[in-house]
């Protein structure tokens, strides 16, 4: 039986350790009580996840933690360790925007653009499972973003956009 | 074709591209080596005074830089609370950890005092003063008679001080009313301005300069207020806000107004300035919701119809809860709903009562419409009420009364002008297209007729709401700068809170160059960079600062074609610009490139750039009638929204909810832009039915709903929004354009009491409408006691 | 967040002992989104010192149909529970609830496990430190609970457990209920009926402080046998319910065979109905019966000032629950 003192972080000690976001493994020096949110932003300079709400509650924090759609602000970066973390910076390639970003830019999905990082990595996941959602799919899947723009037709528009995107094998 | 055009077409988001990768900085993705953190220390009681505040121990902790409280910096903190959350200290440490361990080791000790919560109760003749010596019940101060009418213009000439808003004989008009309707104590509860951002600031002074990394919806205006307070020079601080997320209203911090809680500016600004080093200062969701602006009022209505359904005289009666906070303007915009400029076709007698009341709750301040809200909650749920009674289709009573263009807006400013001309409304044909749109005359029903367990309702509210303001403070420059490759920068310090203004402006650069929208650069970062730029709020971007922008375009392309026309043997009125340089209007393929009209630059001297400018001092003289500078033409929004839902009797819970939202904009400058803006009825909705109101327990003021879990806000799952967009050309824009914004949750309220009164008969005069009220008015439940 | 300590446990049996060597000071965190929200808000008295992570522990995610029963790992995320075709197809309700519970990133990362174990959503409860400092109410250990005479729209119409009037907020638990789960821990087996206790302390299951949940049994009843669950909240999405209800029925020759009725959102434990369940045996469903019976599920009720209505919510949803069976 293993000792409680195994596979422990003691309060107030740092410890290093190895996040793999986006493709690359980023060293870092965490506390056990860091939000992955605030270790994105502020560990790894990736302020593309934004924090709205700091209860989960709003999407705008949401990252891919091996492909599923989650608010970092509610996970402890401790906790990611070994697994596979996306991010908004993630999508663009090669200066190339990632069709769903592209698709968010010509349907005017952004309008404060605050829970646009948010929305669109829960519309990566969503397209990622069902290439196709239809209206009600596609409301089900963002029913845990806000946009207090209220900018749902807008960013409804986009999500399919983004699906014929990817079908005509933009990404 | 030589020119290029843009408007009316759906460009790209000028600054959208970061905002789709996550490179757009909000400010607080602005990394700075050792920022510091601030944490504030928030009154438990709704009102205390500190007797004695104990900050050794705090101080004494690693890593604490600075505690600031009332002692040490009475500009920024009071011995005196007001309010659950109130400020009693802040500590700047190392991280915010260290900065929340500290607050626990500050001792206060705290004298409780009376305190009053609600509207109703702090009205009381014996009730707790909120600021001692005061009522709590403020006459506005501002009430002003409108007389003198001019028979052939209509314009007022006189305007007097007097106990109310006016005109005509109030109590003559009734006399003479073949029917009065009456409504009182409509109500909308306090509910808060949405914003995905919540407010803060990092502070950092470079040795030069104290460099202000916030958001804003107007940072010159909130440059010169916070220097005012920290007491330096406006030329030592610039102000950095790229990207607003969100605004709504609640991003205009008073920076003076302790009342009011925007205090992240001067906290962090006292502290940066005092350690001459980088400090961040934030508000947590819980602490925005507490700070956050919040609007509710109570009004009473009394209108008086002639037999046909003309209304000829309107009483109203505004009751805002300003809470702790000193807002007393919300209300001033509420006349926009009465016979001041909504129904000024027909009203000859009003009467508009503003009173303004304190609670010790956080503070109120206007958002989102900034009192039309509430002005509109009261008056058309009075006016459908009217329909029914007066056996007027409510559709039909709107389009005899409302608004037309050329009608006179009978003062809803009252401090910049006697009345105006209203220059644009459209409201009629926004009542028939959007009747076409929901099939208002196939698919309404009396309720009476209606028995089934779910019922589908229909209703209506017409609404309008202020474009753009004129008079002093609401100025707006724009610089243009054409470049020789032909490139051209707008520098303008409008914000772009999600509204779309960075787009719209530079279309506008675009059209008036006849280039592509592409080549327009836009310089909005900061103050140091940008010239002065009005307050995004009220609607009035594409207006005041439209007028502003086209101008110094105008400028600039009227130097650039002098200088052409030496190159081209030409006169300059001969000349202009286009996509590929300046052309011969008579025969456009003599054309020379930009690079050509600029000539030699470089080490060989000659103009580098062209520089644009104008200050609007508006009104422009274009909207003047007759260049006469008391004939004012002054923009409105302006339509009717109908919502369709289904109640359910047996529970009271509401669905399928569709809005359909009718509005004359004058002119869509970009048509997506302005859908997105229309969908935000959707805040009347959250209001409306997700019965998120600032619940506040009545023994001990704490705010019960300080988060997102608990204060509801519309998912992409609670309604559709369809969009009408009327273009009728307003003529006080130069491209014909008046606004939209703010308008689309003004009518909202109305338009859900009038469709849940449609559905189920049940009249709700008080927000939100919830199950308990549904079924209470459906006689399924009587309440134990009257609820408060 | 204050910090603590944390633990990721290698074996069930490892995060026991954790949860034994800091005896009260400890918590297990499974998807997190309850806990880490309690944290924030520095809600309770005494703040955790360790945090012991489940997730690290092998084995503890599953959906499996074995013999006559369907089982659970308590770390199966409710997005796996409400997608499985297993459970939509053996247990309807369970899907159901577990796809109307928070949103759909909640549900990524909230477990089955963490939803029956999950605190309580009342205002003075959760309101959160730094607006004044936190509200010790009774069931944090202080003398009194400020629902009763403050705000209670949202709380008990059944009345209180040791004076607190805060309800389940679980969106499973009536599921679970209603199906007739039986709960594995690291201890013991446990009926469903038993699992839920107000009265046991802070937390709101008869749990030991070093006891945690690994499995839930969901039996798979005969073939005639069909169950559903519905739900009242404001928003489509996010928000905790007003009232759900939970029914699981078995008919003959349309005659109701057996049947178990769960409401939750109205006590501070789901609450079973087992007066409605008796009047429905051997009764044709029709809708005269289904709102009796939804009448006779609320007999009881004893609503507050600012509750009433959720009688009318509860009694509505039994009997269209029923109806729509």
């Amino acid at each position: 039986m293993a000792k409680t003192t195994e596979n422990i972080l003691p309060s107030g000690e740092k410890e290093h350790v190895t996040l793999h976001v986006n493709g690359e493994d980023i060293s870092l020096l965490i506390e056990a009580h860091w939000t992955l949110s605030k270790v994105l932003r502020n560990g790894c300079s990736l302020t593309g996840t934004k924090e709205a709400c700091d209860a989960g509650a709003c999407g705008a924090c949401t990252v891919l933690i091996d492909g599923i759609a989650r608010p970092a602000c509610m996970l402890l970066a401790r906790e990611q360790v070994g697994k596979k973390i996306e991010t908004i910076e993630g999508l663009e390639k090669n200066g190339q925007l990632h069709p769903i970003q592209e698709a968010w830019l010509e349907e005017y999905g952004a309008q404060c653009g605050f829970c646009s990082p948010g929305f669109i990595m829960t519309t990566k996941a969503l397209l990622a499972k069902n290439p196709n959602p239809n209206d009600d799919e596609i409301k089900e899947a963002l029913g845990g973003n806000l946009c207090l723009c209220d900018n749902y037709e807008h960013i409804i528009l986009a999500v399919k956009s983004a699906a014929k995107k990817i079908a005509k094998g933009g990404k | 074709m030589p020119r290029s055009s843009s408007i009316g077409k759906d460009v790209i988001q000028k600054d959208g591209r970061a905002r789709v990768t996550g490179e757009a900085k909000f400010y607080a993705d602005y990394q700075i080596g050792g920022l510091l953190q601030t944490r504030i220390l928030r009154s438990p009681y709704p009102a205390a005074d500190i007797l004695s505040i104990d900050t050794s121990r705090a101080e004494a902790l690693p890593g604490v830089s600075l505690v600031m409280t009332h002692l040490n910096y009475p500009q920024a903190f009071r011995s005196s609370l007001y309010y659950v959350g109130d400020l009693v200290a802040a500590v700047v440490a190392k991280d915010t950890e260290t900065a929340e361990e500290a607050l626990e080791l500050i001792t206060v000790e705290y004298e409780q005092k009376k305190f009053v919560l609600s509207l109703e109760d702090a009205m009381k003749e014996d009730a707790p003063e909120v600021f001692e010596g005061e009522k709590n019940n403020h006459d506005w101060e501002f009430h002003a008679f409108l007389s003198d009418r001019d028979p052939e213009t209509r314009l007022f000439k006189t305007k007097t001080p007097g106990p109310y808003n006016g005109f005509g004989d109030i109590e003559k008009g009734f006399e003479e009313a073949d029917y009065i309707i009456e409504k009182s104590n409509i109500s909308y509860a306090l509910c808060k301005a949405p914003a995905m951002e919540s407010r803060g600031c990092s502070m950092n002074y470079d040795g030069v300069k104290l460099q202000v990394y916030t958001h804003s919806q107007g940072m010159h205006d909130e440059k010169y207020a916070l220097a005012q307070v920290l007491g330096i020079g406006q030329d030592k601080i610039n102000y950095v806000s790229p990207y607003t997320g969100g605004g709504f209203g609640g991003k205009n911090p008073a920076v003076q107004n302790r009342n009011i809680p925007s205090h992240y500016l001067i906290i962090a600004g006292l502290a940066c300035l005092d350690l001459k080093k980088p400090v961040h200062c934030a508000y947590s969701r819980e602490e925005e919701m507490v700070c956050a602006w919040s609007r509710g009022s109570s009004v009473d209505v009394k209108i008086g119809f002639k037999k046909d359904g003309t209304l000829t005289t309107m009483d109203y009666t505004h009751r805002q809860e300003t809470c702790s906070g000193g807002d007393k303007w919300p209300p001033k915009n509420a006349m926009l709903a009465t016979g001041a400029v909504l129904y000024s076709r027909n009203c000859e007698n009003l009467r508009a009562k503003i009173n303004y009341i304190n609670t010790n709750r956080f503070t109120a301040v206007g958002w989102q419409g900034y009192g039309v809200p509430e002005g509109h909650f009261g008056v058309e749920t009075t006016m459908d009420t009217a329909a029914y009674e007066l056996g007027i289709d409510p559709v039909e009573l709107r389009k005899k009364n409302c608004m037309r263009a050329g009608d006179i807006d009978a003062g809803w400013d009252p401090l910049t002008y006697i009345s105006a001309y209203i220059s644009g409304s459209g409201i009629e044909e926004c009542l028939d297209a959007g009747s076409e749109r929901v099939s208002w005359k196939d698919k309404w029903q009396h309720p009476d007729k209606k028995a089934s367990r779910v019922r589908n309702g229909l209703g209506v509210a017409i609404f309008t709401m202020g474009a753009g303001r004129v008079g002093q403070g609401n100025s707006s420059e724009a610089i243009v700068k054409i470049y020789h490759d032909g490139s051209v920068a707008l520098v303008c310090a409008l914000s772009d809170m999600g509204q779309g203004q960075h787009t719209v402006q530079c279309q506008i650069v675009a059209e008036t160059l006849g280039i592509p929208y592409e080549r327009v650069g836009l310089v909005a970062h900061d103050t140091d960079s940008t010239p002065f730029a009005t307050l995004a709020a009220g609607s009035c971007g594409t207006w005041i600062q439209g007028w502003a922008t086209y101008e110094a375009a105008r400028d600039a392309k009227k130097q650039l074609l002098v200088l052409a026309a030496e190159k081209m043997n030409r006169k300059p009125e001969e000349l202009d610009t286009g996509t590929n340089g300046v052309f011969v209007i008579a025969d456009p393929k003599e054309i020379i490139s930009y690079q050509d009209a600029f000539g030699a630059i470089g080490h060989y001297g000659g103009p580098h750039e062209i520089i644009g400018i104008y200050v609007n001092n508006n009104p422009h003289e274009r909207c003047l009638k007759d260049g006469n500078p008391e004939h004012i033409l002054i923009p409105k929004e302006k339509g009717a929204q109908f919502i369709s839902l289904d109640v359910d009797t047996e529970t009271g819970i509401i669905s399928n909810i569709r809005i359909t939202m009718a509005q004359n904009v004058g002119r869509a400058l970009n048509p997506k832009i302005v859908e997105g803006q229309l969908s935000t009825s959707r805040h009347g909705l959250d209001n409306a039915v997700l019965a998120n109101d600032c619940i506040v327990d009545k023994r001990n003021g704490w705010l019960m709903t300080p988060n997102l879990v608990d204060y509801r806000f519309s998912t992409a799952l609670e309604c559709d929004v369809d969009t009408v967009i009327l273009e009728i050309f307003d003529p006080s824009h130069p491209f014909g354009a008046s606004a939209c914004g703010e308008g689309a949750a003004c009518p909202t309220l109305a338009a859900f009491s009038n469709a849940i009164y449609n559905a189920i008969g049940v009249r709700l005069l008080e927000t939100p409408f919830t199950p308990e009220k549904i079924l209470e008015g459906l006689g399924k439940i009587q309440s134990k006691t009257k609820k408060k | 967040m204050k910090r603590f300590t944390h633990i990721n446990a290698t074996s069930a049996e490892h995060a026991v002992s954790c949860l034994q060597e800091y005896k009260d000071s400890s918590y297990v965190i499974a998807g997190g989104s309850d806990l880490l929200g309690c944290l924030k808000d520095n809600l309770w008295m005494q703040t955790p010192e360790a945090i012991v992570n489940l997730k690290t522990i092998e084995g503890l995610s599953y959906i499996k149909e074995e013999g006559s029963t369907l089982h659970i790992g308590a770390l199966t995320t409710l997005t796996e529970v409400a997608e499985s075709s297993i459970v939509k197809k053996l247990a309807p309700a369970l899907a159901e609830a577990a796809r109307r519970t928070a949103s759909p990133l909640l549900r990524n990362m909230g477990t089955l496990g963490g939803n029956i174990c999950q605190e309580n959503r009342c205002w003075y409860y959760r309101y959160p430190s730094k607006l004044g400092g936190r509200i010790d109410c009774v069931r944090k250990g202080g003398t009194k609970c400020f629902a009763v005479i403050g705000e209670h729209r949202y709380h008990s119409i059944f009345g209180a457990v040791n004076k607190c009037i805060a309800v389940n907020p679980s969106d499973t638990a009536p599921a679970l209920i209603a199906l007739n789960a039986t709960i594995k821990t690291t201890k013991r087996t446990i009926a469903i009926d038993e699992f839920f206790s107000a009265a046991h302390g802070a937390g709101s299951t008869i749990l030991d402080r070093d006891e945690i949940v690994l499995e839930i049994l969901v039996p798979v009843a005969a073939k005639s046998a069909v169950s559903a669950f519905k739900k009242i909240a404001f928003r489509k999405s996010i928000d905790f319910a007003l009232v759900t209800c939970a029914i699981a029925l078995e008919k003959d020759a349309d005659k109701i065979t057996a049947v178990r009725i769960c409401l939750n959102g109205v006590y501070n434990n789901p609450m079973r109905s087992q007066e409605a369940e008796e009047f429905l045996l051997g009764k044709v469903l029709t809708e005269d019966i289904a709102k009796e019976a939804g009448e006779i599920a609320l007999q009881n009720a004893k609503s507050l000032f600012q509750n009433i209505y959720k009688v009318q919510l509860a009694k509505t949803l039994v009997a269209d629950t029923l109806l729509s069976l």
